[in-house]
């Protein structure tokens, strides 16, 4: 049945100038009844999302017209050369496994990547490569449910970057060069343990009505945590003060150690056992 | 002033025959003590005060020898100019100062040289010593038609039936005129001595024929007792002879030295006891020109090393007669004192002040295309003196032509109306733009970020500020979350997003979604309510709770 509908969406697509083919939660496991469909290269979407595939074939480099992939809610432990997807523009790997996943050291890669989402991956600081911090058209990086504990200064190289989303990682700091990321309009830092913020994040564009910045539930030093209960905006205003400045210098030479790690381990298992998983089986 | 010289002149036996070919100066100036006055020429080197000079050019007379003065004394018929101050030619020292002054004093100061003490009367002693008087002017001899034609034979004929007692010989109007040796030395003439150091002689000119025979019959001369003033032998009766200022000539002997033709019209010069045709004389003594090569008759301006005629010696830049405005030297060039302190100026990077020229040291007032100091000029509204921030107002606008521009101090120009550009606080006189509440000058009405002008083209204000399109969109929102392109047509907001209508979607099954479509927020993404369905649960139940605590917050802030 499935595999009906897939040659019949491949022969209607054949011909069409810009193909987007869209076969998300169709309980797919691997690509290997789509052999035909590597030869399309007028296919410029591809969404894939809600299946259970564990592999992406190395053929999709012949796509090379792709602009969007998404593998959404996938079992992907690792992916192919996406990096040859010259065209690719927007990613998606969320929810997939890709606890390895590293973007390798080298020139051009993902020229025209925009949006990269590697949400709930459990995702480790090993990620972070050299060539990660390449990809200098990236405008919204999602990477949030990881299990980072350290943001690399070099983030300040993707200066493109409008929407930075760390939601629930294990992030101990925020490098003080993220207050070179001039265009960023949404910072997502929920669930980390962070206790201070860099005073740079003062001078930041976050207080203009069309930039977000979330700060919640993290083990912030007490002055923080006050101004945080009346609102963001003053958490800005009192990370631009001297007061804070003096206190952020304390801070950090007190070189307090961060909380301990959250329990997070069973991250996996919950998801086994959530709604997706058995609406994919 | 244009009368004919009487002369009575008994010349005694004794007094002739004469051991010279030519009586001594002084005598033939006693002998001949009637002159007629004009035209008169100028002994050399000899300098007079400006303002005579003036007086005297504007008479057209240039200038008295010096023995003529001191004839004058004792004559007293004759209208004869007032007193020149003529230095003695003797004194050379002029020239002498001249040279030991550096030519870049001279440029400096200004000041030429110092008129000699020893004349009571110079220049300097009258105050005029801030007269850059540079040039030196002498004068060169040209004989004048007038007194060719003060002596027309008919004319001495009947003076003489006039006067038959009284009167020898025919009258004589005599034309005495001094030469002036010329500056240059003399051509063609190696064994004459330099004129300048010699005394002029006069070159006389009327000289009446008459017979031999004649004279005898007047009784009053031995036919003995005379000679030819040149050859010396005595003269057949009935042969004509010559009398020039008493001295007497065959016809063939008064001559021209050096062609010996005979003199045109009876015109000859005298320079050292030899006379001269006009045409010889000029070759040989007359100074030539720096500019045009001719000969420099009358006038001659003696600057930069060389003669000139007056109307040829010029200012290098403006071509300004310099005789009598004075020069400097620059770089080798004859300037004015206007173009000079232009050069100056400009070499200095400053302007030149056009009503006072000289340097202006602060910033420059500009009016009507010229620079002044703004402190010469008034608010035409107020009457303060205006400073460099003084504005020219167009009062015709439109029109190419300044003469009409006014000037007017800062405060009375906000009075007037004109529109000031918001961005540079300039008037503006040409196309006004009239946006955000303010006037601005067209290419002064920019983007707020990029800076480029709109020219016409469509802006979008904001906050009191302009912008073009593309970056109002990129900095306001309304570039597409998916595409990143600016939106045209209907925009979905949402999550702090924008999306063109086909790109609203899903982020995570790129599904598309309507206006009615439930969706749910994951990091300010749009997430399909089936999509959401699918989520961990444990992840659904940490969303829930940020939810929960940031609309919690939300209603402490703000209770409504």
């Amino acid at each position: 049945m499935t595999t009906k509908i897939i040659r019949k969406t491949l022969e209607e697509a054949k011909d069409l100038p810009f193909a987007e083919l869209d076969f998300s939660d169709k309980n797919l496991v691997h690509l290997e009844d789509m052999t035909r469909m590597w030869d399309m290269n007028n296919i410029t979407r591809l969404t894939l999302a809600h299946n259970k595939l564990t592999e992406i074939p190395s053929n999709i480099a012949y796509l090379v017209n792709l602009e969007i992939l998404n593998v959404f809610n996938n079992d992907l432990v690792d992916v192919p050369d996406l990096w040859k997807l010259k065209k690719l523009r927007i990613l998606n790997l969320g929810m997939n496994q890709l606890h390895n996943f590293k973007v390798p050291t080298g020139s051009n890669l993902f020229p025209m990547m925009e949006i990269l989402d590697l949400s709930y991956n459990n995702l480790t600081d090993e990620t972070f490569t050299e060539g990660f911090f390449t990809i200098e058209s990236l405008r919204a990086l999602y990477l949030s449910d990881n299990e980072l504990e350290y943001l690399p200064p070099q983030i300040k190289q993707l200066f493109n970057l409008r929407i930075l989303a760390l939601r629930d990682n294990q992030l101990a700091d925020v490098p003080q060069e993220i207050g070179e990321l001039s265009n960023l309009r949404e910072l997502h830092l929920q669930g980390n343990r962070l206790q201070v913020l860099p005073p740079q994040i003062g001078h930041m564009d976050f207080l203009s009505p069309r930039a977000i910045l979330k700060l919640d539930s993290n083990p912030w030093v007490p002055p923080i945590e006050d101004q945080l209960v009346l609102g963001v905006s003053h958490v800005i205003e009192y990370v631009r003060s001297d007061t804070y400045r003096y206190l952020f210098g304390r801070h950090m030479q007190a070189n307090v150690p961060p909380p301990e790690k959250s329990e997070r381990g069973s991250r996996r298992l919950t998801r086994k056992n959530s709604k997706a998983s058995l609406n994919g089986r | 002033m244009s009368g004919i010289g009487h002369l009575s002149l008994n010349i005694s036996p004794e007094d002739k025959p004469r051991d010279e070919s030519y009586p001594p100066e002084q005598d033939r100036f006693k002998a001949n003590n009637q002159w007629p006055v004009a035209p008169r020429e100028l002994t050399s080197p000899a300098i007079v005060r400006l303002a005579d000079r003036r007086a005297l050019l504007q008479e057209g007379i240039y200038d008295v020898p010096k023995s003529l003065l001191e004839e004058k004394e004792q004559e007293s018929d004759y209208d004869i100019p007032r007193p020149l101050n003529i230095i003695p030619k003797e004194e050379p020292q002029v020239r002498l100062r001249r040279n030991k002054t550096p030519p870049n004093q001279l440029n400096m100061g200004g000041h030429f040289e110092d008129w000699p003490l020893s004349e009571p009367t110079t220049s300097i002693d009258r105050g005029e010593s801030e007269l850059h008087y540079l040039v030196e002017n002498t004068l060169y001899a040209k004989p004048s038609v007038k007194a060719r034609k003060a002596t027309p034979p008919e004319k001495t004929a009947k003076i003489t039936s006039d006067t038959p007692t009284k009167t020898l010989y025919a009258n004589l109007s005599v034309k005495a005129r001094k030469v002036i040796p010329p500056e240059l030395p003399p051509r063609n003439t190696p064994s004459s001595p330099d004129p300048r150091c010699l005394t002029p002689l006069e070159a006389s000119q009327g000289q009446t024929y008459f017979n031999a025979l004649d004279v005898q019959e007047s009784r009053m001369i031995n036919m003995e007792s005379i000679s030819c003033a040149r050859c010396e032998n005595g003269f057949e009766p009935r042969a004509k002879i010559v009398n020039s200022n008493g001295d007497l000539f065959h016809p063939q002997c008064f001559v021209c030295a050096q062609c010996f033709r005979s003199f045109p019209d009876g015109v000859f010069y005298e320079f050292e006891a030899r006379k001269y045709c006009e045409h010889c004389f000029h070759v040989l003594y007359a100074p030539c020109c720096g500019k045009c090569g001719e000969f420099i008759i009358g006038r001659v301006i003696k600057a930069m090393g060389a003669t000139w005629h007056p109307q040829c010696f010029t200012c290098e830049m403006c071509s300004k007669e310099l005789a009598d405005l004075g020069f400097t030297k620059n770089q080798g060039r004859a300037l004015c004192h206007d173009c000079n302190a232009k050069v100056k100026a400009q070499g200095a990077g400053k302007h030149m002040c056009q009503k006072c020229h000289s340097v202006i040291d602060g910033d420059p007032l500009r009016f009507r295309g010229e620079v002044y100091h703004p402190y010469h000029f008034n608010c035409a509204g107020c009457s303060t003196e205006l400073t460099s921030t003084a504005r020219e107002v167009r009062t015709r606008p439109g029109y190419t032509a300044n003469e009409l521009n006014e000037l007017y101090c800062l405060r009375c120009h906000d009075k007037m109306g004109i529109p000031i550009c918001g961005a540079c606080r300039r008037p503006i006189e040409e196309r006004v733009v009239t946006a955000l509440g303010k006037h601005w000058h067209v290419e002064h009405f920019v983007c707020a970020k990029c800076e480029k002008p709109f020219l016409g083209n469509r802006h979008y204000e904001r906050k009191g500020l302009a912008y073009c399109e593309t970056h109002y969109h990129q900095l306001f929102g309304n570039l597409c979350y998916v595409c990143n392109l600016v939106i045209q047509g209907d925009v979905f907001t949402a999550l702090n997003k924008a999306w063109c209508v086909n790109h609203f979607a899903c982020s995570s099954c790129d599904q598309k979604m309507t206006v009615k479509t439930k969706f749910y927020e994951v990091d300010l993404k749009p997430v399909c309510k089936k999509c959401y369905d699918k989520y961990p649960r444990e992840l659904r139940l940490r969303l829930k709770k940020y939810h929960e605590n940031e609309a919690a917050r939300d209603q402490i802030i703000s209770p409504k």
